[in-house]
This record gives structure tokens, sequence and C-alpha cells, in this order.
């Protein structure tokens, strides 16, 4: 969570500023003003706008947050306090493909373990790394919602249920050499 | 049997909008139009009408601390909490999925009667389809003007808008949702003062879970005698019971409120060959243990509480015989741990201390000085002692799972590991 | 009042507050983390829990926090009943989980509240078995050292840094256990009350990092009764010492002035005290010298007239004793010819309008500030400003029954009930982005508005010489009709009396539409600490500024000078020096840019080195007029002597009235026979005060290497203190003004509420006091004067910006401060720049003035003007400018060698000086504690 940064870059005016419209796109923008629309003040939009962005780019690097503060006409400190409380806004890269493997307690009380223990062996990563080849990350999730049908992940936000190996497996390949689940 | 909420609901294709009202869809929209708001809060007050969240509370009195009439401030909001997180639940994304329009009639009433003017509806991020038919609903019946300035020729006007958040359980507290919503980090609220007063953006708010808005519908179109009659026990209405766990055929049922958890355990096909039940959470992870000898207790909120638990969402976790207790107490306070906000001090210490204790004793480490611990920490964290209900929720399991499992606890402390894994 | 029951004992309390306050207001041991007595409760820690019954029978009741419920009539609830205690005890025990042992290397340890806690609750065994999270730190700056492992998630930090003072850069992060309070990223904190932090976290995961670096426990600290030299609020310090050298300030609460919180520049600009300028020695003719040189008293008993210079650093018995010595006719305030004008104007307005404190301020309901930059000027003022924009949304929270005090339900309503706050001026700062009425103008048109509004309020005051009335001047009759409590504030940052006319004028009118229910306020800022005490003796008349260029030039006269460290000071003095046939300087700083020798051209004759503020006993006089003194923390080096002492022993010399004074406290007689209503103030028998702990170590051992002798400590005749353990304690008598706080049980700052009621209901006390004016209203308005209505004809006006650090030249000497003194900085619209070809960053001369400024862009510019700032240790007279000219890449190249190895330099001299510091830590000369004079 804390990236240690060298005292030489300490600089005394130290915010950084990034101007949102040399950064975002124009699919991004159009995006957040539509967004900043529906509440009562900009600022309401920050989760809807890190989501944007992370939509656009896998995830949300320095840049992009001092972007959307900019945009927002928020603090970068507190649009960092937003990010890194929301699970599922990414703050370090992630691969071209983010699994979420549930581990609740109808998962659990499913193959959780198995498929998890199979997933890490297959991979060969940990939760929370990236394959080697950028392709894939492998992140835990809280309850997904799929308990009839456990144990389930959710891969690039779509509901994958009724994992078993074969499963697995057949989703893993269809992932590999950059193609799309 | 009468399943108002599910009848039409279909999972693979929803109902487009003409198809949602050829079968008397927002039928009970248009007559809470014909009356006056405050009328529409008392039909639903009289149909007893109980909050589907969890909590339990009556709907009708909920609505009722809403400032009404001329001198009641010009904005209010009208909030769908659909951030289903709990464990073991899944409900609301069966309506959702299955009956978009049931949730969006069912907003429409809920903000006429109170006087809304925005309505949101507050979606875990997760839930994409969810998303897309919510989406694809509320274009349709904007379209159609029944959403939008003047809806159907009348005074009233309303604009939903549709959120889907970032992940975290909590937001599934009304005042942390409202924090959410306003886009902030989602710690929760002191009450006083209530939403519905100070809210959301400080406006009066009611935040209704999904499934308690999606009832309104048939209350609003069929009256409250015929919603009193669709159960028989103390609380009225159908529900939306289900089961998951090792069970044969896992789901969800739309039955009379009341059923017992043996009937339901019943439709799920009981347990899978091989497997018997040991234990059965009757509604989300933040439930008490009952044993197979509770299951013939109706699944009402009062007679769930007199037997020690609490009837929460109503879809019931089964714990079988092949599955260790302990570690399924630990995966859940895992689950309470990583989802505290760490606002206050039980929860968010609290918790990770319990994690702590029950990892030891699940991998052979634990003391017996480990279990007062836990009962000291279960004192710690209960009702009143926390800023909201997360933590006393992550009690419930610990505690009931000590009582009543107590043999699996001592036999992992006594033979420094667990009896499940060979 | 409410009649409640604590553990089956009756008390009578307070109506409105909660049970936490309460509660510590009868002196119980409550113990609390989150609750902050000027934030406000949030209820997040728990650690305040009791429990409450519903009535006598009821034996079981249920646990609540204290800080987040009201008090009620006939309320029972117990502390001490072993539900609350054990919950008390488990929440100290959870948050001590991850807390690392760092006490014996913690520099709050001694003095912190979490310490204090945990004792309290009896905890002293660990049962937690698992590891300990750790954070990585931040490097935060050169004033605040961030160690995150400490931190017990209070969220008082952010809470006070985003909330209270608006800062925007320090954030709650990440969450559950793992909560980590920051920046985005590593870098100097931006708010410039970044330094309460300190004294806001409970634990040590903020420390003063200059005190850190030199470091004492509070418990052998000695300290002073002591007063911020650093902007004309005058907050209340505690000035502290160990083996002879001051260490830190922290805050001295004053109810109706600083309250609990400090400014920066206050907080860290005390170390110009250790500056390698300070005079140590008597120089004659640039050689050091003593007393008793007979080249000394020939220029002493010199028979020429002597012609006296005040200054507004040098405390009020200096400048008396000056007065005194020269006579009044004689004695000139060491001003320009303007700020004479706005000090009578200031004084004049005093005479008619008392002035509003911090605390009154804070209770506005209707804010107009006119053409004051106040966040740069008097920082603490607009952080109380800043309080008061919540006002509207504490009177309609409690409208729906919801306590003032519930922090996060105020705030919750605040966006639909805003206190309006008119800014009428220029620049960018926290209150002009808060105003809800904003005018982009200069100085002239915000007086001119001020004025205008005062005759939309009252058509009997005189209209300025333009009639144009803008839309926000028109806006504001209204708001400020309807308002309950308007507060007006201007100041002397624009150099313009006019706006104090205008001011005096709104307040005039606002008097006149509600004569019986008059609870406007006004507040002028002036610029230095001590402005006002000249103020005060030039009402006995004085030589002008104009007067005294004119006696130098026809005959033969000396000048006795109280130095004065600005460059503006040097500058005219060095104009009038070739006239005088002999100087005398009372001198505290030496120039920097010159070596001694030089300094002392051979006119400039005799130096005679005077004693800080730190060093002696001394009063000033704030910008309400209010007079205020403060104490010595440590004794003076060298030969220095108070600058009043000099003048008795010049006078002694000359066989002089003045010689006759003895000590301090005849001088202030004398002062109090001059003027009666100020000898109140000085009659305050509160017996001695202590300056030492009871817990003081090392008195005996501290010179064992030097002596076995114990040297008497440092006395000043009939003072009220003593440099030892010896006198009143903090901590036993209430009446007593407390140097430090503590309590038995109570190390921390938070021992503060021992000493006062946390809560004494809607109305606040009167601040008591002496002021050196007493308001008598008198009915008058100010007239628009013609030179008012000058318009410029250059190209550009200058009109001038402040920087907290940067504005204030004492401070500028302290090396914390010095670090983040900003450079001299030339504001205009992007629009401007773009028209001249510049680009921000880029370094610009104005006209041939060889000073360099950083190009800065900024939206609120008026037209025809540019904003500029200079540091407060550079010269820069000019007020138009007609053209900018780029620097070359050599200029820019040697402009920033220079400062880079300015600033290598400065670093190396901060290395130097601790090193020096902690030398003579070991051998404490022993004249320091002797004190001879």
């Amino acid at each position: 969570m804390n990236k240690t940064i060298p005292i030489t870059l300490i600089d005394p005016q130290a915010e950084v500023k990034v101007d949102y419209r040399k950064w975002l796109n124009k699919v991004e923008i159009s995006a957040i003003e539509h967004e900043c629309a529906l509440y009562e003040s900009r600022p309401a939009a920050a989760i809807d706008a890190l989501q944007i962005v992370q939509r656009e780019r896998g995830w949300i690097s320095d840049e992009s947050l001092y972007a959307i503060a900019d945009i927002l006409g928020m603090s970068a400190a507190e649009l960092e306090g937003i990010a890194t409380f929301y699970n599922l806004i990414y703050r370090q890269p992630v691969g071209q493909h983010v699994i979420h493997l549930c581990n609740s307690i109808s998962c659990w009380l499913h193959d959780y373990q198995s498929i998890a223990d199979h997933l890490r062996k297959t991979l060969n990563i940990e939760f929370g790394q990236t394959t080697a080849d950028g392709n894939i990350t492998l992140l835990p999730n809280v309850c997904l919602g799929c308990c009839d049908k456990a144990p389930a992940l959710m891969l690039d936000g779509e509901l994958v249920e009724s994992l078993d190996s074969c499963v697995i497996d057949k989703l893993l390949q269809g992932l590999k050499g950059g193609g799309n689940a | 049997m009468h399943k108002p909420l599910s009848q039409n609901l279909d999972i693979n294709s929803p109902q487009s909008l003409t198809a949602y009202q050829k079968t008397g869809g927002y039928q009970g929209f248009y007559n809470a139009l014909k009356m006056p708001p405050q009328n529409v809060q008392q039909q639903v007050s009289d149909s007893k009408l109980k909050g589907r969240g969890g909590a339990g509370f009556m709907t009708g009195m909920k609505w009722s601390f809403v400032p009404m009439g001329d001198g009641a401030p010009q904005h209010k909001y009208l909030v769908c909490n659909a951030d289903e997180m709990e464990p073991g639940t899944f409900k609301d994304r069966w309506l959702m999925e299955g009956s978009p329009h049931l949730l969006i009639e069912g907003m429409m009433i809920a903000a006429y009667a109170i006087g809304a003017d925005v309505a949101y509806i507050f979606l875990r991020g997760e839930y994409r389809l969810c998303a897309t038919r919510l989406q694809q609903a509320i274009d349709e019946a904007r379209s159609a003007g029944l959403l939008g300035a003047n809806i159907n020729g009348s005074h009233y006007s309303l604009t939903l808008h549709l959120h889907t958040s970032a992940g975290r359980y909590i937001c599934g507290e009304e005042t942390a949702l409202i924090n959410a919503l306003e886009g902030k980090r989602a710690n929760p609220r002191a009450k006083p003062p209530f939403p519905q007063v100070v809210g959301l953006f400080g406006r009066p708010t009611i935040v209704n879970n999904c499934e308690t808005l999606c009832n309104l519908p048939c209350i609003l179109k069929n009256g409250v005698d015929w919603y009193q009659q669709l159960s028989s026990g103390a609380d009225t209405g159908t529900k939306i019971y289900g089961i998951s766990g090792r069970v044969k055929n896992a789901g969800l049922w739309e039955l009379p409120m009341g059923t017992t958890a043996g009937e339901i355990l019943k439709l799920g096909g009981g347990m899978q060959d091989g497997l018997t039940l040991r234990g059965w959470l009757p509604g989300g992870a933040s439930t008490d243990f009952l044993l197979p000898e509770h299951l013939d207790i109706p699944m009402e909120y009062d007679a769930i509480a007199k037997a020690g638990s609490r009837m929460g969402t109503g879809v019931i976790i089964a714990l079988d015989d092949k599955h260790c207790p302990v570690g399924m107490v630990l995966n859940l306070l895992q689950f309470f741990a990583q989802e505290s906000c760490g606002w206050c001090t039980p929860c968010r210490d609290g918790l990770p201390w319990a994690v702590e204790i029950l990892t030891r004793i699940e991998n052979g480490h634990g003391t017996q000085d480990d279990i007062d611990a836990l009962l000291q920490l279960c004192g710690f964290m209960w009702i009143g002692k926390t800023f909201c209900a997360l933590a006393p929720g992550a009690v419930e399991p610990l505690r009931s799972g000590i009582k009543y499992f107590a043999d699996d606890f001592q036999q992992h402390i006594d033979h420094k590991g667990c009896p499940h894994r060979h | 009042m409410a009649k409640i029951f604590i553990d089956n004992q009756q008390y009578t309390v307070h109506d409105g507050q909660n049970l936490l306050q309460a509660s510590l207001s009868l002196k119980l041991d409550l113990p609390y983390f989150c609750w902050h007595p000027a934030m406000g409760s949030v209820g997040a820690c728990r650690q305040c829990a009791m429990t409450q019954y519903q009535d006598e029978n009821d034996t079981r009741g249920r646990l609540i926090v204290a800080c987040m419920t009201p008090v009620s009539e006939g309320m029972r609830v117990s502390m001490q009943q072993p539900a609350e205690k054990e919950f008390r005890d488990q929440v100290i025990a959870a948050l001590m989980t991850h807390h690392p042992h760092d006490c014996p290397v913690c520099a709050e340890g001694g003095e912190c509240h979490l310490q204090d806690m945990t004792v309290m609750a009896g905890h002293h065994e660990r049962s937690y078995k698992g590891k300990k999270t750790t954070f990585k730190n931040q490097n935060l700056g050169p004033l605040i050292k961030h160690e995150m492992n400490r931190c017990i998630t209070c969220y008082r930090c952010e809470r006070f840094y985003k909330d209270y003072a608006g800062g925007t850069d320090l954030a709650a992060q990440a969450s559950k256990n793992h909560v980590y309070f920051g920046r985005q990223r590593d870098g100097v904190l931006q708010s410039e009350f970044a330094g309460n932090l300190v004294e806001v976290c409970p634990t040590g995961v903020f420390t003063d990092k200059p005190f850190g670096d030199h470091y004492a426990r509070k418990w052998d600290l000695q300290t002073a009764l002591s007063v911020c030299q650093h902007c004309s609020v005058g907050c209340n310090t505690s000035l502290s010492e160990r083996y002879g050298s001051v260490r830190r300030v922290t805050n001295r609460f004053n109810e109706h002035l600083n309250g609990y919180f400090l400014c920066d520049r206050g907080r860290f600009g005390f170390g110009f005290v250790d500056s390698d300028l300070r005079r140590k020695h008597i120089l004659l003719k640039g050689e050091t010298a003593n007393w008793a040189d007979s080249g000394i008293s020939a220029i002493l008993t010199d028979s020429a007239p002597w012609l006296g210079i005040g200054s507004s650093q040098a405390s009020l018995e200096d400048n008396f004793a000056l007065q005194q010595f020269v006579g009044a006719e004689n004695f000139s305030l060491g001003l320009d010819s303007n700020q004479e004008t706005l000090l009578a104007t200031h004084m004049n307005i005093l005479a008619q309008w008392p002035s509003a404190s911090l605390a009154e301020m804070e209770q506005a309901d209707a804010i107009i500030i006119l053409g004051e930059d106040v966040n740069n000027s008097a920082p603490r003022i607009a952080l109380s400003i800043r309080q008061a924009l919540l006002n509207n949304a504490r009177e309609q929270a409690v409208k729906l029954r919801v306590p003032g005090w519930q922090d996060a339900a105020v705030r919750a309503i605040a966006p639909h009930h805003p206190v309006p706050l008119a800014y009428l001026g220029y620049g960018q700062s926290d209150l002009s982005q808060q105003a809800t009425i904003h005018l982009l103008c200069d100085d002239k048109r915000a007086a001119e508005q001020g004025f205008i509004l005062a005759n939309l309020l009252n058509e009997k005051a005189p209209k300025p010489k333009s009639r144009k009335v803008d839309e926000q001047t028109l806006l504001l009759v209204d708001i400020l009709k309807t308002a309950k409590r308007p507060l007006i504030v201007t100041g002397w940052s624009a150099n313009n009396p006019a706006l104090l006319a205008a001011a005096a004028n709104i307040r005039q009118a606002l008097r006149s539409i509600k004569p019986d229910q008059d609870h406007s306020m006004l507040c002028i800022v002036s610029p230095e600490a001590n402005t006002l005490a000249l103020g005060l003796l030039m009402q006995q008349g004085y030589l002008s500024a104009e007067q005294l260029k004119t006696k130098l030039t026809v005959a033969k006269t000396n000048l006795l000078v109280l130095d004065h460290s600005d460059p503006q000071f040097d500058k005219q003095f060095d104009e009038l020096r070739s006239n005088a046939a002999h100087i005398v300087r009372l001198s505290q700083l030496g120039r920097a840019s010159q070596r001694p020798s030089q300094d002392s051209h051979v006119i400039d004759e005799v130096i005679l080195p005077i004693s800080s503020f730190s060093e002696c006993s001394g009063s000033q006089i704030n910008y309400q007029g209010l007079l205020q003194s403060y104490l010595p923390a440590t004794k003076p080096s060298g030969q220095c002597l108070p600058a009043w002492q000099w003048l008795v022993n010049i006078a002694k010399l000359r066989k002089h009235t003045l010689g006759s004074i003895s000590d301090l406290g005849q001088l202030r007689d004398k002062i109090s026979n001059l003027y009666l209503h100020l000898a109140a103030h000085w009659q305050k028998h509160h017996g001695q005060l202590a300056l030492q702990t009871q817990r003081v170590s090392g008195r005996t051992a501290m010179l064992a290497n030097q002596t076995v002798h114990e040297p008497k400590p440092f006395e000043e005749v009939g003072a009220p203190y003593k440099h030892s353990m010896e006198g009143a304690q903090a901590g036993q008598d209430s009446e007593q003004p407390l140097a430090y706080s503590w309590s038995p049980g109570w190390n921390s700052n938070q021992s503060n509420h021992k000493f006062r009621d946390e809560y004494r209901g809607d109305t606040l006390a009167a601040q008591g006091g002496v002021r050196c004016v007493i308001a008598v209203q008198k009915n008058q308005w100010f007239k628009w004067s013609p030179q008012w209505s000058k318009a410029n004809k250059a190209k550009w006006q200058l009109l001038p910006l402040q920087k907290v650090f940067g504005s204030d030249n004492l401070s500028l000497h302290a090396f914390p401060v010095a670090q983040l003194k900003v450079q001299a900085q030339i504001v205009m619209r992007q629009a401007q720049a773009q028209k001249l070809n510049i680009a921000a960053g880029q370094l610009v001369y104005c006209d041939n003035n060889a000073t360099l400024f950083h190009v800065v862009f900024d939206p609120q510019v008026p037209t025809n003007s540019l904003l500029i700032y200079v540091p407060a240790d550079q010269y820069f007279p000019l007020r138009h400018c007609e053209q900018l000219t780029l620097a070359t890449a050599k200029q820019s190249q040697e402009y920033t060698d220079k400062l880079q190895s300015a600033l290598a330099h400065q670093a190396s001299q901060k290395q130097t000086q601790l090193q020096n510091m902690l030398a003579q830590d070991h051998t404490i000369p022993i004249h320091f504690i002797e004190g001879v004079v």
C-alpha cells in the first residue's frame, strides 16, 4: 500500500497537478461529466470517475488519480483515501485479465480451497500477484452472490459460476494469448 | 400459492416494459399516483410490510419520519439498497436480474409516498448483469414517460439513477451507503440525526432494501387485505427464501412468510448424499447458528429471534458434517474483519484479534484460554459497544458457534489440529 | 442546568452538553481519545463508555459512549461499574494490539495521552498473541515527523487538518485496521496549521521534528508563560527550555485568543533567538567593548540632543523607557508616514469600538473581509473565522434536536445553511475560496465599496468619490441587516488607511440600525506583535518620520535606536544615519548581509546587545489593544540585557530620572502612573509560579563536570515566577495562570480540562484583561480622504501579498521557517502572461529593480494589477511597474545557484547550530545559571 519514495524527490511545492484535459481522453471526460450531473456536487462522482478511468486503462495510476482529482475539483489526498477504501479500485497495475475468486462461506463450503489451490498452481502466482506474462491478475473477493452455484469467480467483471478444475482450465485456456473471456 | 414477486420473473429473459405492463405491471404505481402520498404511506403501514434487508423494521414506520407537507424540505431522496454482499445471500440479484421493472415500480411507489424527486439504485459493482438489465429498464421507463417530469400527466416528477459501487460490504449499512453515494469513504454515520431528516447530501432520505421495494407494487395493486392473506403467521406477505451450502439443489423460492427452514431445506433437496446437517445460519453470515432441532421454527423475525438467532435475509447457509465448524467460523470472521471500515475500535481491532485466535485454533495452536478470549471479544463487540451493526453481526456466528460446537473447538485445542483434515 | 446522577452521586451540570464534557468539567477521570474540546464528538474510539440506567431500579443498564450522549434532566449513569470499566479496558487492549514498545524512544513519552489513558485503565499485560502491523512513514517536511506504527486510528489528525483547518493534503487512506493517515505522497504538509497535529495526535504519530532534533522530556523542561512574537494576535504560548537553550513552543490555552491551536509560524519561528546574528556583545565602532570603557561613556554622555526611534519588535517597557528618556516630542515610532496614519487611525477606531476576540469572531453569522488576506497576515484569526462558517448549520442542527457538538451531523447540514462570507480583495486563500460573495478588486475599490456599503446601511455615512456600486455590495446590505452577529475584518496589509476607515463606518452603520441589540464585531489586523504599543505611546505626542528627518539635518543630533529587524527599516535608517552625530543601537539581531565590522560604520558608534523575548520579562499589545505579558524561559546570553535596562543604565550615567528605576516592577509602576487603566494588568498577584516541574531531573548533576557548587537560579527582582520547582505548580490551583498544562494522571496537554469548565452554555465569558484604549462610542464617521482616490497611472499597480512563511522577519531567522521560506513571487493571470510571452515558473525583473521574481499564475488578480510577494528579509520599494523583463538564462542560472548555495549554507548552519547546542548541553556555561548582570 505504501510506496517508498526517496527523499531526494521531495519538493516544497509538493502538490502534483495534472491537467485532466491532457491526461483523460474524450470518452472518459464525457462519461465523468455525465456522472457529475447526477449528483449535487462534483466530488460525489469520485467513485464513478475512478471506475470509468479504470475501465479504460485497467487500473488507476498516480497520474490518473491526479487527473480525476483535477476534473472533480478535489484534492489528491482525499481522492486517494477514497480509491484505497474500495476493493474494486486498483491502485497498482493489473494484468490483461483480472480474476476475483470468491472466498466467502458458501463457496468455502463447496470447493473454494481446491479451486484456489488449482489457480495458484496453474498460474504460478499467489493472490494479489500477476502472471509473469502480464496476462492474469489473481485476487480474492467477498461473496459474489452466486451461492447456489458455488464456487464462483468474477472474470473481468463477469460472473462465472459452478466452478471445477475443468471449468477453470477451459477458462484459462480462453485467456491465453490475449484472448477475451 | 401466490408469488407476486416472482410469478413473472425470468432469469434468462426478464420482461420488457410492455410485457411487464401486460401482466399488470405499474398498475400499483398508477394506483398510488391517484391518492395523496400520505395514503400510500398508510397503506404500506397497514400492510405491516417489514424491511427485507435483514433488520425487519416496519417499512411504513420508517417512512413516517420523513417530513411531509408544505413546510417540508424541497428535495428528498429515495435510495434502493442493492448492495447485497451478505455472504450466502443472493436474493436481490435474482429479483433484479429476473424482474428489473418490479424494482423500478417499487421504487417509484416509495419515492412518491415520501415525496422524493430523485431516486438512486445503489448496486454493488459485481452485479454487472443486474446493472445492464436495470439500466435498460430505466431507459425504457423514461422513454415511456414513466420517469421524468409530470409522470402520467400528474404533478409528480421523478428522476432515477443507477449507481454501481466499487465494493465493500459496509456499504450495505444505510448511512455508510449514503456516504458512498456522496463519493466518500463509506464510514457509517451516527444516528440521530436519522437519514429521514438529514440524509444524502443533508436532505431527507429513505434507504430501502431491494426486496422490500419489490413488495410495494403488489400491495398497491391488490390492497392490504390481499397482501396480509399471503401468509398465516406473524409476518405478512411473501419472502424470497433460499438455501446454499452442501444441499442437493441450492436456490431461491418465493414462499409465504413463516415457512419453516425444514420446508426450505426440503425444497433444496435435502443435504447431499453422505452428508448430514450439523447447523444452519438462518439468513446470511451475520446470524446465529441454529441446529437441526430448530428446523421447525417458522422463518419469521420474532420466532427466529426467540430461538436465539436472527432471520436476517432469510437465505439459509447449511453446515454439513464434513466441514469443520471452526473453519466455518474462521471463514466468516475473516470476512467481517476484512470488511470492517476501520472507524470504531471494537470492530476494527477486535475482529482481527478474533481471527488471530481462530486461525491458531484451526491450525492446532490454540490454547484453553483462547476460548475465553474469544468469548470476551464477543462481549466487547456486541450491540451498543460499536458504531454500527457489522461487528455485532460477526459476533453472532462466533458466539453461537462456540456454544453449539464447543466439542469441535475443544478437539482442536486438545488434539492440536483440525479433526476434519486427514 | 440539569440534575444528573453519576455512580449514584447527584450533580448539577449545564444543559446542552454531552456527558463526557460534563464528567470532565466535574473533574472526573473519564478516558477518551477521539473527542476534542474544539472539534466536538464523533463517537469513534468508544473509550469514554459509561452505563446508562432507565431509573433507580434498573441495575443492568446499557452501555453508552459519553461523548455522544446529551445530558438530560434526571439521567442516571455510572462510570465505575464493572461493565463499563471492563469495556474501557478492552478498548485500550484493542488499541494496544499493534502499538509498538516505543515509549523510551518516542518523543511523546511523558506527555502522551495514550500513555495516560492506558495507565488509567490499568492495562499492563498483553494478551494479544499475534504480530503487529507496521507501516512505512512519509517525509512530511521539516516541521512534522511521521511514525505511523504508533497510530490508534482516532481520526483526530484528519478531522483537525481537513475539517477544522481546511487542509487538503492529509487524509485517511485504506481501511479496517490498516487505516493510514498521510499525504498522497511524501512532501511538505501544506497547511499553515500542520504543527497542531503534534498536539492533536494523542500518541507519537505526529511529533515536532525540530524539537526532536534537540530533545528533552516534558518533565525536564523549564517552561515559561510566553506570547507569540510573529503577528498581531499575540497567541499565548508555552516556551520551554533545557540546559540554557529554548527547545520548543507549545500552545498555552487562552479561551479568547488562540484556544487550542497555533499557526506554524508561531510554533516554529522562535528559533531566531538562537540565530548566529544575535548580538551578544557590546560593540564600539565595530569592536567588542565593555560598559565601563571610556569610549562608551563618552558617547553616552554626549551633550547634543538625543532623538529616539522606537520599534514594534521591542516590548512596551522598552519603548516606554526610551520615550521617557528622550521625551515624547523626541520619540519617533520607527514607522513611515503612511504607517503613522494607519496607526493613528487604528487607535482612533479602537477608541470607539472594542475589537473582537477570536472566540467572539468564531460566533459570527455573517462576515465581510475588506482587502485583507487574513490567512497569511494573521493565520490564527483566519482559522477562527473558518469555524464561524458552521454557525448556521449548528443553529439548524439544534432545531432538528441534534446537538451542535455532534460534529459530523453539523457538517452534513452545513452545505444548505452556509454563513455568508464576503471577500472583497485579491489573491487565493482558504477564506477567499470559502467566500459566498466574492469581489475581485484592489484595496482602493474594496475601501470604496466599504464606504458605499456603510452609506447604504445608513445614509449619514459619507460616500466615497467613486459612486459605482458593485452587486456584491448590494447583496451585503440585506445580509448585514439581518445578521445577528456580523463581523467586519480588515487590516494593514495593503497599507491603505481607507480600508480601516471603511470598516469603522460599516461598524458605525450597523450600530445605528440596531442600537439596542448591536452584536456587530470589528477586527483590524495590525502588522506586528507589538505595533499597537507604539499606538499607546503616540498618544503622548510623537516625532513623526518627516520631522525626524528634518531635525537630523538642522542641528547636531544623536540617535538612540531600538533596532527593528526589517529591510525597509534598514533602508530608512541608512538614509538617516549619515546625518546623525552619534548613534546608539539597542539591537537584537545584526544584518545578515554585512560582516560585523562593516555593520558598525564609524557613525554607528555603540551597539548594545538586548535580550530576546525568551530571556526577559516584557509586555506587548495585540490587535485588540489587549495588554499581555511574557516571562523568560531562560537567561540572557553574553552581555545581553533587556533594552529598558540599558536605557535605565544610560539614564543613570546621564543623571536622568529614568535612572532611578531599580527593577521592572518600578518601571511598570511608572507606566501605570501615566496610563492608570493599565495598572490592573500588573497588579494581579498570584504568588510565585514555578516554571519547572516537580520531576525535573539532573539539577545537581548537570554542572557536576564543572563545579560541585549549586549556583542560585536566575531571579528577576519581584518577579512572579521562579526558574526552579519552587512555587505554585501547574495542576494545583485553577486560578493560577499555567505555564504548562499538567495534572496528576494527565501528563499531556489534555490535562487542560482540569482547569476549566468544558461547557459554559451558549454565552461566551467576557474576555477580561486590560485594553490600552477604552472604547467609547462617539458616533463619528470617517470621511473619504481625496488622496485615497489617487488613480494608478502606471501600467500595473503592484498589490502586496503575504505568505505565512516569509512575511514575518523574525521567524525567517529560525531554521524551520527559513527552510520553508517562499521566494519572491509575482502573480498574474494566465492571459496577462500570455500577452507578455511569460510562462509560469520563469524569473522576471520589475522595471530597473534587481529583485528577481518567480512568475505564478492565478486568476484572482484584479485588472491593471500584479500581485507581489517579497520575503520580509528583502527590500522592494516599488508600488508600480511599467515593464517586466525576463531573466536571461545566465541570470536565471546565477539566481538558482545563489539560492542553492544559500540553502546549502543554511543547512550546514543548522547542523552547526545543532552540534553547538548539543555540545553546550554537556558544558552548560555557568553564568547561564548564575545570572550575572
